[in-house]
């Protein structure tokens, strides 16, 4: 009986539930939307923050001047691992550049031996990844191979050009290499020879064994970074921190996972990581309020006229004896359904539209968030639900009698 | 007559022009709160991203002394569009560690940077990296998570004129990097000023990248602001079928009734938008004041006026097109049995 007078209902009045339907898609369209929006766009600006360089140093163990470059493939098993976006391990020393004049060969020059585009387990990644922005005249070299980048203005003190052959050579090695980039950029790179890790470990006489390494990692921002003890915090505390992708969690396991090296939090990127997400993150769920605030007045301008408008219904189903409970739980499973549905259709189509505008304007960053429709869902239906209440409640006030025999108009 | 309806009209349906009234002003108060907060955190992170370093950084000619000199750096420092100049000298190494010599301004440029202890004063005194070993002649202990600061010695190089610099950082106003970066190549000739790719390209694509969210979400904002107002304009104009039809049956023509109504929402409308406006930008003032730490009260007249002008357009334009249906329905029908 319910049912049927309830799908009778929806079948009957069609364009003022077309209108209730297209409020509630409207709100839901607008919330989910910008919740797709708002959630897409941590990670879009997370992207474009790693242009500043590395979050997180790996160095050896205290005094310790090198450590195994084998255990960096352990940061795969860690807990963040897909939080990892680029790793680069360095070798740093100083060697004799030989340039294509003889008499350059008193030069000492600081060498980088580093990955350009290693496979980590089932990754790629090296000294491009974690510093995206340098830019290369020509490219960087392979790895493994006797190839070099110069950095640009080391290249304009030696004479050295794209193409030519250099020899670099330290006490324990000597290395022939090409160049194939010159780097720029401004950073210390500028006065930098880049080879590949193996050239630089048979340089330096330390096969295997590297100085440290640059890792990017995806974090949440964080105001202190001090490296905090775990065996202060409490079970709870532990949990909330470890599980949440702060810098200094990372850095913590990244320190679980290297038994001979520690890792630290680099202060100047992540700092200005902490300043500038932090801010808007409070601002987009600032706004993200207002909006469901606006969505939920349209929602209840639009019920409650929608509503008022079957007092003669109310006073007719009141007067063949149904329950006061029963005729508001009638009204607000209807206005419950609309709601559901509005929100359904409001909810994919806000998905699609923030799609479109992640497409469009945002890099194809994901802001496909399907966990919203069961929120724009349940939003729909609870302020349907909300907004056709107290019209509902007022209509029961009523007396069927004064309603039916026409004295209120 | 018309408004003495106007009046009548608000005053006995007050339950719902209320509700017309609180979305229309909601909506305006979105739209106003997200234009206004849009432009103060675009001014929040610009102040932010001072903080990221240094975005030029200058060396000596090759062909030259090879050093700059504490002259060169007031010069520099001089310079109109210059926030903070950092002088930088490598004199050698102490057990392993790097010996730097900077000043104080340093902790300006790298903000977030820790000093622990203070900074030193005399030619003698030093602060070291918190990778050093800790020694009992340091003042102070750096601490910056970079392997290169973290295993350096630093000195102060303040009132050392007989110390070579061999590199500047500069920190310059980035809507003036491009005419610094001349000035600075002007007045010392030869030196290479070069932008600094790290943060100069970060800074611009971030700040791109900020306009096109705040924009998307603006545009996502003002979408559902505007279906709100038609909405609940539309709402009101069908909840009012009866009255119009009485009116109809009255003798009044569909033009003037479309007028009326017209007219009604366009005062809800117009007074709602100003409350909606007003409220909209107080909110973003304590918003930003609360969460960004910048504030005052500041509302931007070109967002009100179109915040208003798009609302008042869209009642309009609602209610003609709602009011040319509704000029066609039958009274007899509408008021039968009531």
């Amino acid at each position: 009986m319910f049912f049927r007078l309830l799908v009778e209902s929806l079948r009957r009045g069609r364009r003022r539930k077309i209108l209730a339907l297209a409020a509630v898609t409207l709100g839901t369209l607008g919330a989910t939307s910008l919740g797709a929006l708002l959630l897409a766009s941590e990670d879009a600006m997370n992207q474009t923050l790693a242009g500043f360089g590395a979050n997180l140093e790996v160095r050896p163990k205290g005094q310790a001047e090198t450590f195994p470059e084998d255990q960096l493939e352990t940061l795969d098993e860690i807990f963040w691992r897909n939080n990892l976006t680029a790793i680069a391990p360095r070798l740093d020393l100083s060697a004799r550049i030989a340039g294509s004049s003889p008499d350059l060969e008193s030069k000492i020059v600081n060498v980088l031996g580093t990955w350009f585009d290693r496979e980590l387990a089932s990754w790629k990644t090296g000294l491009p990844k974690t510093r995206p922005n340098l830019p290369v005249d020509g490219r960087w070299p392979r790895d493994d191979s006797y190839e070099a980048s110069l950095g640009r203005r080391l290249a304009r003190e030696e004479g050295i050009k794209r193409g030519d052959r250099i020899g670099l050579r330290t006490e324990r090695g000597r290395e022939e290499l090409t160049v194939v980039g010159i780097v720029g950029g401004g950073g210390p790179e500028e006065e930098m020879v880049l080879i590949p890790l193996s050239r630089a470990q048979t340089l330096a006489g330390r096969p295997g064994r590297i100085t440290g390494a640059e890792i990017h990692a995806l974090t949440v921002p964080e105001k202190e970074f001090e490296p905090r003890d775990p065996a202060t915090m409490s079970p709870a505390e532990y949990d909330a921190w470890y599980c949440t992708a702060y810098p200094s969690a990372i850095a913590y396991q990244i320190d679980q996972a290297l038994p001979d090296a520690e890792s630290t939090v680099v202060r100047r990127v992540a700092g200005i990581h902490s300043d500038l997400i932090l801010p808007l993150r409070s601002v987009f769920l600032g706004l993200a309020g207002g909006v469901l605030t606006c969505a939920l007045l349209a929602v209840t301008a639009t019920l409650t006229a929608t509503v008022r408008r079957r007092r003669l219904e109310v006073a007719l189903l009141s007067a063949l004896g149904s329950s006061r409970r029963w005729i508001a739980g009638f009204h607000l499973t209807e206005a419950a359904f609309l709601g559901a549905m509005g929100g359904l259709i409001g909810g994919v189509a806000g998905l699609l539209l923030a799609q479109g505008l992640g497409n469009l304007l945002l890099d194809g960053i994901a802001v496909w968030k399907p966990v919203l429709i069961p929120f724009s869902v349940g939003t729909g239906s609870l302020v349907a639900c909300l907004a056709a209440l107290r019209p509902v409640l007022q209509l029961l006030s009523l007396s069927p009698a004064r309603v039916l025999g026409g004295t209120i108009s | 007559m018309i408004g003495r309806l106007l009046s009548a009209g608000i005053r006995h349906r007050w339950e719902p022009s209320l509700l017309l009234f609180l979305a229309v002003s909601a909506a305006a108060g979105a739209a106003a709160a997200t234009a206004g907060l849009s432009w103060r955190i675009d001014r929040t992170t610009a102040a932010n991203l001072e903080r990221s370093g240094p975005n030029l950084v200058m060396r000596p000619q090759l062909e030259g002394s090879g050093f700059f000199t504490l002259r060169d750096l007031e010069r520099v420092r001089s310079l109109p569009g210059v926030r903070t100049a950092v002088p930088w000298s490598h004199t050698g190494n102490d057990a392993g560690a790097e010996i730097l010599l900077t000043t104080s301004a340093a902790l300006d440029l790298y903000p977030h940077w820790e000093l622990t202890g203070r900074w030193p004063r005399d030619p003698d005194e030093r602060i070291r990296g918190a990778a050093t070993t800790p020694s009992t002649d340091s003042v102070g202990v750096l601490t910056t998570g970079e392997r290169r600061f973290d295993r350096a010695l630093l000195q102060n190089l303040e009132g050392r004129p007989d110390v070579p610099i061999q590199r500047i950082e500069v920190r310059a106003a980035p809507e003036m990097l491009g005419s610094v970066r001349s000035s600075l190549q002007r007045r010392l000739p030869g030196a290479e000023v070069v932008p600094v790719a790290r943060v100069t390209e970060t800074e611009t694509a971030l700040g791109h990248r900020l306009v096109v969210l705040l924009g998307s979400i603006s545009g996502v904002i003002l979408l559902l602001a505007l279906g709100t107002v038609v909405a609940a304009g539309l709402t009101e104009v069908e909840s009012r079928r009866r009255e119009i039809a009485l009116l109809q049956s009255l003798g009044y023509e569909a033009s003037w009734i479309r007028r009326l109504l017209g007219l009604e929402l366009g005062v809800i409308g117009l007074v709602a938008t100003v409350v909606g406006f007003l409220a909209g930008e107080l909110l973003a003032a304590r918003l930003a004041r609360d969460l960004l730490g910048t504030g005052g009260w500041d509302p931007s007249l070109v967002v009100g006026v179109l915040t208003g002008a798009a609302t008042l357009f869209l009642l309009i334009a609602t209610v003609l097109i709602t009011g040319r249906r509704l000029g066609r329905l039958n009274p007899a029908v509408e008021l039968k049995n009531r």
